[in-house]
């Protein structure tokens, strides 16, 4: 058995049944890891003595008897906005220089629980901010499939990770596309829930409305088994839903023959790439030979997604990071010791990066006086026009199909001086978070350079489950995310 | 810095709209302001509400790049919201409290471990001098 291309259940199933030890698992991911990062930068990172620590207990506890959780030692990387007790969280970002949390987030409490074992932190765009992973203070993460290629952003780290075979399974946060994304540009599954599914506690905030952490893996069903354990109300973040959680994993029953799947055809011949385009409408053919009912739909503000989410997500972005300021926590200038305005305003001059300070400027000027209406509340009341149009789709189908993004991999450095390109690459992936809804981006091909391309499901708010089994028919139906890349 | 909270507003508030969402509003006066040209003193006046201080080089980044990126989100501005309640929030609906009962926090010793400048045995963050500085 090849440990490193092996599912999350099925590794945890072969530690329950004594085959493997947690050990051998975690010792086979950090040498992977250590053979593979210096090509990816995958990691900021890597506890190993940690995570081996964790994984021999999970070895006692099998061996006195203890039945192993669903997780039970399988290695996981964590995007690195998401806080471990003791272990640093930067963000990918200078202002967090030597910040140790003092608190483990929710998810970390319940991955812990279920025996995840964790291995280390995933770089990612600063503070969340990018389509790319180019925004990192620490350099870019490089796409395992092609070096010279993005690997997505945010989460680019936690994508590169999972599909270079380093781990099964890694956390990303996806505010705007980034888990999703990233997933497609790396040929892997990514998986975005409901707002309000899974604790934000412990999460660093980029845009409070909109973020959520959800996981990437090889399979959909690993996916599904990691959204169980994630899943669930928080007293710690009072925006987590009440709503049960249903066993995602016994949804996957293969049968989509009862399922609709809306298309929204005219929203979707714009401005995509060719292969893309392709690589979408095989996916689509697939899924209505796999007897899903293929139905056109309309969604006449999905083309203002990306305007209204830029100006929500600086907002939001403006004040949230309002708290990096040099005195609780991080980096503080060393160059103003006279006074605290000063001290402010160098420390986050000097601590953040590029596209933190446009995102802070932008977001602080559509909340200024006289831009207020015009911009901000205008974006938060075509917010609600983008959602009822969704609202009407799910009256008539169960989920919605689209590329996850409307082009393959760039090339790292392509897009970086032109921020409103970057931007617009968003198209496909922001209107989840803004209407609150779950994505999945599922691979479903490569293009003629070798490089992966995704395709999105959406779902209705808090109905995981049938996005989860359309997913998994789909990828019962193809072999795309059987294949690796071919890194040495 | 004192945090900045994102501003809220309500008024008139539409009664079919007040069912479904805690931060619904409306707007009755739009003034339809449209930038369409950003100056070196916006960006320094935006800088300083943000407290950044940004170099010459960065303003005159910031200037284009900004001006960029609101021409094109000025399209929203085209878009008939008469009536339109603004989603602040997707979960709104949701009943958010809890009975104020103590439970642990952290301990100021963990909470201040991390400053760059802390007086551990007082319990505080230090800072440059505020008054007269």
């Amino acid at each position: 058995m090849n440990v490193l291309d092996t599912s999350a259940s099925a590794l945890r199933n072969e530690i329950a049944a004594g085959r493997l030890s947690a050990a051998e698992a975690c010792r086979a991911a950090l040498d992977r890891i250590a053979s593979v990062n210096e090509a990816l930068n995958a990691f900021n990172l890597v506890d190993r003595d940690r995570a081996l620590d964790r994984a021999g207990d999970i070895d006692r506890r099998r061996a006195a008897g203890e039945t192993l959780g669903p997780l039970g030692g399988v290695p996981i990387a964590l995007k690195d906005n998401m806080d471990v007790r003791g272990m640093p969280t930067t963000a990918s970002s200078r202002i967090l220089e030597h910040f140790v949390p003092p608190y483990d987030a929710t998810v970390v409490r319940r991955l812990e629980h279920a025996g995840a074992v964790i291995v280390g932190k995933t770089n990612c765009d600063e503070f969340a901010m990018g389509s790319s992973n180019e925004n990192s203070a620490f350099g870019p993460v490089h796409n395992p499939w092609a070096l010279d290629r993005i690997p997505g952003g945010s989460s680019g780290g936690s994508a590169a990770a999972v599909a270079s075979r380093c781990v099964p399974l890694a956390l990303g946060s996806d505010t705007g596309g980034s888990i999703r994304q990233p997933a497609a540009c790396c040929g892997v599954v990514g998986l975005k829930p409901s707002y309000g599914r899974v604790s934000r506690y412990g999460l660093l905030a980029f845009a409070s409305s909109l973020d959520q952490i959800g996981p990437f893996a090889r399979t959909v069903a690993d996916a599904a088994l990691t959204l169980g354990v994630l899943a669930g109300e928080d007293r710690c973040d009072a925006t987590t839903a009440r709503e049960p959680v249903p066993d995602f994993a016994a949804a996957l029953t293969g049968d989509i023959k009862d399922i609709r799947i809306g298309v929204p055809r005219a929203f979707v011949n714009e401005g995509v790439d060719e292969e893309v385009r392709r690589a979408y409408e095989s996916a689509l053919d697939t899924l209505r030979r796999s007897g899903a009912a293929l139905v056109d739909i309309d969604l006449p503000h999905a083309k203002y997604a990306v305007p209204v989410y830029y100006l929500v997500c600086t907002a939001e972005a403006s004040s949230n990071l309002a708290r990096y300021d040099g005195v609780k926590y991080g980096y503080r200038s060393p160059a103003a010791k006279d006074s605290l305005k000063e001290m402010y305003s160098r420390t986050r001059d000097e601590g953040f990066g590029p596209e933190v300070k446009r995102r802070i400027m932008l977001g602080t000027y559509v909340l200024s006086a006289g831009y207020y209406d015009a911009f901000y509340l205008k974006a938060l009341q075509v917010r609600t026009l983008l959602r009822h149009d969704y609202d009407q789709a799910f009256e008539r189908v169960d989920v919605v199909a689209m590329p996850t993004m409307p082009t393959p991999p760039f090339r790292l450095g392509e897009k970086a001086s032109d921020p409103l390109q970057m931007y617009l690459g968003d198209i496909f992936t922001v209107s989840a978070n803004l209407a609150g809804l779950p994505g999945i981006s599922v691979p479903c091909g490569f293009s003629k350079d070798g490089l992966p391309i995704g395709f999105q499901l959406m779902g209705r708010m808090f109905d995981e489950a049938t996005l989860l089994r359309v997913a998994d028919a789909y990828e019962r139906a193809t072999d795309w995310h059987t294949r690796a890349p071919s890194l040495t | 810095m004192s945090s900045r909270h994102l501003r809220e507003r309500r008024s008139d508030v539409h009664p079919a709209v007040t069912t479904h969402a805690g931060f619904a509003f409306c707007i009755l006066h739009y003034d339809g302001v449209v930038p369409t040209t950003l100056t070196i003193a916006d960006v320094e006046r935006i800088a300083a509400l943000a407290q950044l201080e940004l170099t010459d080089e960065e303003k005159q980044l910031f200037t284009k790049q900004l001006a960029d990126i609101l021409r094109y989100a000025e399209q929203v501005q085209a878009i008939d919201t008469s009536g339109v309640p603004a989603t602040a929030y997707v979960n709104a609906a949701q009943r958010t409290e809890r009975d104020d009962e103590p439970r642990p926090s952290l301990p100021t010793e963990e909470a201040i471990a991390n400053a760059p400048d802390a007086a551990p045995e007082a319990g505080l963050f230090r800072v440059p001098r505020v008054i007269g500085g």
